[in-house]
């Protein structure tokens, strides 16, 4: 899947989103780009663990059902890797899969299909939990 | 993990059974709890069957103020007439029009730029407005431009994939048939569909909603009844059987008939719980011995339901006094009565009426007479065969003792017409009332069938006198 570019601001968050669903993927650029965040699209789980380590994003949002490296083994990848694991993961998927996400070492899930005052409250949430249980990496 | 986690999932545990009321307690009853949320749902059938009032109740309803509701025409239904009728309705509320309910006509997009007009002014609105849900109508004129099978199923796929990502419920009305579900693709990507029908009877129609699809969720199957009101649809849930035991079979406990002599003649009276069919020709005493039979109970401080079709009120305070009882006092021991003209007669309004009553608790006798007006109201006798026997499963089920009263041809008891209408099999007594061949100003009485009794097989004489009807 093609990799877009990323919508980078001075002083947004980054967020990483691994998504195959162009609908999805549409509303999730629409709302997040409103809240104030910078996002990033890929569409499969080996491409966001190489976009992880290039961008080192704040947040990565992923579905379990993506290619290659799926959303939960990615998480896992994520949380055993030095250089990546102060990364916050939130799982967003149309599967029930909360007890999965807890052990894969997600930080929160969500179900779909998205609503955005959810999906934005949670980032946002995230981002200020970051900044206190991992005060290593700054928040920009 | 943070404690986000565990909120996320009792959050999802809610939303797996996430529902959107119709705003009508009866079609949310037979959808088990709504329609599903963040679904897309189908209302099919043919101009004037009612898909556009439920729909417009169904907005109304959910107009919370907290997200926007849309009703966008498209190229069959000018938003004009959608708009000045609904304001006939008693839910109308003309504060949310505009604001909580947007109502737009998408006829002239659709018409310059085809189906896909549709999904990009959708995808906008879903950004823009945040929609809760999304009425279409009519979505299968959608079909009448001039596209492709395979265009049509592309942007069926693509519509789908929106509606389905985003936190909105979407209902497709649409004027479809029967042949339509396996021709158009927007039936495979229904999470409910849901036929609404009308079907002349006599001098009027009769309006039915059946439930065809409803996917992660029990619905309640079959023809339900419905009128249209000012209120709305009013709907009358197709009555089934109740789910608990019935236990009123291994009970002993006997009511006494009110008729002298006939308690002696069925083994010490009525079985708790149990139906008695009491069938005979005009004029052989079925409604006297009926009337007593719930005078009795009235009498002994129980509440009774006598179910009635051919007198009125005041025929029936006549007759209660010509057995020598006090009408206002009956009344007034607990004596209900539930009229209906057999010309007004629907037989799903009478069911659930009787039904609600006894469910409401309290009653311990119950009278239908008679059963044959329910019959003749009824355009399927399969149907009325139903709701009596689920009827009486809830009685016995309640412990709720009747009596059903059934005209029968001469010669006919116990066979004949009795066993074809199928209504003996479904009581636990019978009785036959008629006159004797060679005496026939003698009126008989035999009770054919007591279920669980010692009963006396002999025909009777019996005689109605000032004082009621009474073994001879």
């Amino acid at each position: 899947m093609k990799t877009e570019a990323p919508v980078a601001h001075e002083g947004r968050a980054l967020i990483l989103v691994v998504e195959r669903d162009p609908h999805v993927r549409a509303l999730e650029s629409y709302f997040l780009n409103e809240a104030g965040f910078s996002v990033e699209f890929v569409g499969d789980g080996e491409a966001a663990l190489e976009r992880a380590r290039e961008l080192h994003p704040d947040i990565i949002i992923s579905e379990v059902l993506v290619p290659k490296i799926d959303g939960l083994a990615l998480c896992r990848a994520v949380r055993s890797d030095a250089k990546l694991r102060d990364i916050v993961v939130l799982i967003f998927s149309i599967l029930a899969v909360e007890s999965r996400a807890k052990e894969a070492g997600a930080d929160a899930f969500l179900r779909k299909p998205l609503a955005e005052r959810r999906l934005v409250d949670t980032v946002r949430e995230l981002l200020v939990l970051r900044r206190v249980s991992r005060p290593s990496r700054e928040t920009t | 993990m943070i404690e986000h986690l565990d909120d996320a999932r009792a959050q999802d545990d809610d939303e797996s059974f996430e529902r959107i009321k119709s705003g009508n307690d009866q079609v949310d009853e037979i959808l088990g709890g709504g329609f599903p949320g963040n679904s897309i749902n189908i209302v099919m059938g043919q101009p004037g069957t009612g898909k556009t009032i439920l729909a417009e109740q169904l907005l109304f309803h959910n107009a919370t103020g907290d997200r926007p509701l849309l009703y966008l025409t498209t190229l069959s239904e000018p938003l004009s007439k959608v708009v000045s009728y609904v304001q006939r309705f008693s839910f109308f509320d003309p504060d949310v029009l505009g604001t909580e309910i947007q109502y737009e006509d998408l006829g002239p997009s659709l018409a310059t730029g085809g189906p896909a007009a549709l999904t990009a002014w959708l995808g906008d609105a879903i950004k823009t407005r945040s929609p809760k849900v999304i009425i279409i109508d009519s979505f299968r004129a959608i079909h009448d431009l001039a596209i492709s099978g395979e265009d049509m199923r592309r942007f069926i796929s693509d519509l789908a994939g929106l509606l389905s990502a985003y936190n909105t419920t979407t209902f497709l009305l649409g004027e479809y048939t029967q042949g339509d579900i396996e021709r158009y693709p927007e039936f495979a990507v229904a999470d409910a569909i849901v036929q609404l029908a009308r079907q002349p009877l006599s001098t009027r129609d009769e309006r039915f909603m059946r439930v065809l699809k409803l996917r992660g969720s029990g619905y309640r199957e079959g023809q339900h009844a419905f009128r249209i009101t000012r209120e709305g649809l009013q709907l009358y849930p197709r009555l089934v059987g109740p789910r608990e035991p019935e236990s009123y079979r291994s009970s002993s406990e006997r009511v006494p008939s009110g008729i002298p002599g006939l308690d002696a003649m069925m083994g010490g009276g009525l079985l708790v719980g149990s139906t008695t069919l009491i069938a005979g020709m005009t004029g052989a005493g079925k409604t006297t011995v009926a009337l007593q039979f719930a005078l009795e109970g009235a009498g002994r401080g129980e509440r009774v339901l006598y179910v009635n079709f051919q007198e009125n009120p005041a025929q029936i305070r006549r007759a209660i006094a010509n057995l020598g009882h006090d009408p206002d006092s009956a009344f007034k021991d607990g004596f209900g009565l539930l009229y209906a003209s057999p010309v007004e007669l629907q037989i799903d309004s009478i069911v659930v009426e009787i039904f609600d009553a006894i469910r409401a608790g309290g009653v311990r006798r119950v009278v239908i007479d008679a059963v044959g007006d329910l019959a003749s109201a009824a355009n399927d006798p399969r149907r009325l065969h139903d709701y009596l026997y689920s009827l009486i499963q809830h009685f016995a089920a309640r412990g709720v003792t009747s009596v059903i009263t059934l005209e029968a041809g001469e010669g006919s008891f116990g066979m004949g017409t009795l066993s074809d209408q199928r209504f003996s099999y479904m009581s636990d007594n019978l009785i036959a009332l008629g006159w004797l061949a060679a005496k026939p100003d003698r009126r008989t009485i035999r009770v054919i069938k007591a279920r669980s009794s010692d009963h006396n097989r002999e025909t009777r004489e019996f005689e109605i006198g000032a004082d009621g009807a009474r073994i001879a």
